[in-house]
């Protein structure tokens, strides 16, 4: 789904694109190593704020916004691809493969456009949380993209617990 | 006061934000839009190495050069308070009933046919009339401008997910011609939609941004699909390069064509909206390209589209976009025609080398009576093949031929006897299959006379011409039979040989066997729709009885023949070119008119039609 969202917008920054590739190649590679098995990527944005901590300054990252994306991949019987769980096309039994496949990429597609409207509606809604825009070049704001192993089962949780603990972000206003 | 002077001034900074808000929308909407208004054409690469524009940088937004078109636009937009209202229009090109209006049509199918795509309304609206105090404007504005740059991005991610950015992708990744067209209307008003576009037509308003005294709102309704516009761009064979063929340039210097300055741009494509500066009066309705165009409306270049507002009837404001809109697109059309093959797709073949030749069968019998395949000339002739001259000067030895229309049995991309000559266009059988009238005739006649379907080792090739004069327009190709067994085979001696003028005699002896070829003019065959039979008959018969030629290498008749022959087969007239070779003596007769056509600065193409008569001694 990662490379069929870069599909759809480009930012046109190389760097960016750059390292979203390579994150999506990782993303691949752990999806393909763990199959039938939820995995999620993350995106999350944040903000470098300097902290004295014990004399010493330490530059913490306080997280405004993340975003998680799930990928679910189902083996298909015939067909080494992956779908997502969105997909559930009703195909008839008589369809052959490839018209089933062709079927099932056009629900996926269908319904990825409608989760990126959903996004940029979302984003639209909520904008005073967003810091102000540290004047970055190409991309402006700092993010970053993980992908947390299994073992980070309560990897939200924990980032969640860590942004009540800085206190809220730099708001806009 | 001073209090007063700093509302004055936040809110001027506010007037400017929102200024540049409405052309950063702008630019955003019909850069995902409209490709004639890139600055670099189609492609629309950004040029990554060129210093960004300060203006360019409002937003954290860099788009690249806002084309002029929309600084005018901005600029003449006359209230930041009325709204901005984008409609995206498709236009397309559809048949018309009535016969007048085809001229006026890119692609002569009739008339085009405007349909609103989306609606964008960008505006500010003003909400309050009383002043906010100082510190709350400052702060105001500052935050209408970072709310601003997502709301943007937002609006950029949104027009690559409409459905009509698949249509704008469609018209920049093609390479050729399509029979659509994405054009723009900016305006303060709107006409409202029709019922029937209501019902497609589907809204999404994003949230709007608070602004001092107001607010800022992007809304848009598009259609949710698309389908119903059958918006494919045609899909042609790859365009097969023969790299050498009987008669081109590069085997025979004596023939090469002073190359027109746009390589093979001339095509045989009369782009309507733009004419070369010495368009010659072969750019006529009944021409090759008008009837290409109306059997597959897919190859004429974008440049050829007229403007939308010329020939829209919807009473616009004076934001109407200006015709330098287009100038882009025209430019671009220069640049396509002169690089892409597929232009030639529907076209005869032409090319400003020497003309090809039909070798074999008996090429005026057959196309009366079958609807046969385009031959193709065999590589057999691979040292001696003339080169056509290729649309790209700087190579050649590239072919500009177009493949074998894909009826012809004999069409093998992979042949090694389609090397030479020129292959008929494959739509040429789809013309005879399609509508025709009478200035397409021209295209039948012509493209039946190029074919031999029962030969199997006839070749042929037809050519365009639209260089420089040319006095002739050969080129050669070679078949497997002698010439003679090919001539025991006709009733009559006939056309499609073309050999040199000045090449050696054992040059031309090897080449004159068995190698036919043929041009021919759309003029000579334009009014022989109904007596293309007697007209070939006549022509013929006069052959025969024509006194012998001469034994010079080469000269040229005098015009009473020339008149003769124009009453015998229409618009055929022009010189004679006769010279022995060995025991065979050859007329080549070609119309004067094509001299005119083969000028390099011409980009329209025409067609040359050569008879060659051989005869034994």
């Amino acid at each position: 789904m990662m490379f069929k969202l870069k599909q759809y917008v480009q930012c046109g920054d190389v760097e960016l694109e750059k390292k979203i590739d390579e994150k999506i190649d990782q993303f691949i590679d752990r999806v393909e190593k763990h199959p039938n098995k939820k995995n999620q990527i993350c995106l999350s944005f944040y903000e470098e704020k300097k902290q004295a901590v014990w004399f010493t300054n330490r530059v913490e990252r306080l997280y405004w916004e993340q975003w998680y994306i799930n990928l679910n991949v189902v083996q298909q019987p015939k067909s080494h691809s992956g779908k997502s769980h969105y997909s559930k096309v009703v195909v008839d039994p008589g369809e052959s493969a490839l018209e089933e496949r062709s079927h099932r990429r056009a629900a996926l597609e269908a319904s990825l456009r409608e989760v990126l409207f959903q996004i940029i509606k979302f984003v639209n809604e909520k904008k005073d949380h967003v810091p102000p825009i540290p004047n970055l070049e190409g991309v402006s704001f700092l993010y970053e993209i993980t992908i947390p192993s299994s073992s980070d089962s309560a990897f939200g949780m924990d980032m969640f617990k860590r942004m009540l603990q800085t206190g809220h972000p730099t708001m806009l206003s | 006061m001073d209090l007063q002077g700093n509302v004055q001034v936040e809110y001027g900074r506010f007037e400017q934000i929102l200024s540049q808000f409405l052309s950063k929308s702008l630019h955003i909407i019909l850069d995902s839009r409209v490709p004639s208004i890139r600055p670099f054409g189609r492609s629309g690469d950004l040029l990554l190495s060129a210093p960004v524009k300060k203006s360019d940088k409002w937003f954290n937004l860099v788009l690249g050069d806002r084309p002029a078109a929309i600084d005018n636009l901005n600029f003449c937009h006359r209230s930041l308070v009325e709204p901005m209202i984008i409609d995206i229009v498709l236009v397309q090109e559809v048949p018309d009933s009535s016969y007048e209006h085809r001229p006026t049509t890119t692609l002569g199918l009739g008339k085009y046919v405007e349909t609103v795509l989306e609606r964008w309304v960008v505006q500010y609206e003003y909400i309050s009339t009383v002043f906010p105090e100082v510190g709350e404007s400052s702060a105001s504005y500052k935050k209408t401008y970072k709310k601003s740059i997502i709301l943007l991005r937002s609006l950029y991610s949104m027009m690559r997910l409409l459905p009509a950015y698949r249509a704008f992708r469609k018209l920049c990744l093609s390479t050729q011609a399509s029979d659509f067209d994405i054009n723009y209307k900016v305006s303060s008003f709107s006409i409202p939609y029709s019922r029937e576009e209501e019902e497609v037509m589907k809204q999404y308003n994003f949230l709007p941004i608070d602004a001092p005294q107001g607010r800022l709102s992007i809304s848009v309704t598009y259609r949710a699909s698309l389908s119903d516009f059958n918006l494919e761009t045609s899909t042609t064979f790859p365009p097969q390069i023969i790299t050498d063929y009987v008669g081109s340039p590069a085997t025979d210097p004596f023939r090469a064509f002073p190359s027109s300055e746009k390589g093979v741009g001339a095509i045989s494509f009369p782009l309507r909206g733009e004419q070369s500066p010495s368009s010659t009066p072969f750019h006529r309705p009944h021409s090759w390209t008008c009837g290409l165009h109306r059997i597959s409306p897919l190859t004429q270049p974008r440049g050829g589209s007229p403007p939308v507002h010329r020939t829209s009837t919807m009473p616009y404001d004076y934001l109407s976009p200006p015709t330098n809109t287009y100038g882009p697109r025209y430019q671009n059309s220069t640049n396509h025609r002169t690089t892409s093959f597929d232009e030639y797709q529907l076209s005869p073949p032409f090319s400003p080398s020497p003309p090809t030749y039909f070798s074999g069968g008996n090429p005026l019998k057959t196309r009366m009576h079958s609807e046969t395949a385009p031959m193709s000339i065999p590589r057999s002739m691979m040292g001696r093949s003339p080169r056509y001259l290729s649309p790209n000067l700087s190579d050649p030895n590239r072919n500009s031929l177009p493949p074998f229309s894909p009826r012809s049995t004999k069409y093998d991309p992979s042949s090694q006897d389609s090397a030479s000559g020129i292959r008929l266009s494959r739509k040429s059988d789809s013309f005879r299959a399609g509508e025709m009238n009478s200035g397409m005739t021209n295209h039948c006649s012509s493209q039946k006379v190029l074919r031999d379907s029962k030969d199997d080792s006839g070749r042929f090739s037809g050519l365009l011409s639209s260089s420089s004069s040319p006095r002739i327009g050969f080129s050669r190709s070679s078949s497997r039979l002698s010439f003679q067994d090919d001539l025991d085979d006709f009733d009559y001696s006939c056309p499609f040989i073309v050999d040199d003028v000045d090449t050696s005699d054992s040059h031309a002896s090897q080449n004159l066997d068995g190698k036919k070829g043929s041009e021919f003019t759309s003029q000579t065959f334009s009014s022989a729709k109904k007596s293309q039979d007697a007209a070939v008959g006549a022509l013929v018969h006069m052959l025969r009885t024509a006194p012998p030629l001469r034994q010079d290498s080469s000269c040229y008749s005098s015009p009473s023949s020339k008149t003769e022959l124009e009453g015998e087969v229409g618009a055929a007239s022009g010189f004679f070119m006769s010279r022995k070779r060995s025991s065979y003596k050859e007329m080549i007769f070609f119309s004067p008119k094509a001299e005119l056509g083969w000028s390099a600065k011409n980009p329209n193409s025409l067609l040359v039609g050569v008879i060659f008569v051989r005869k034994h001694n």
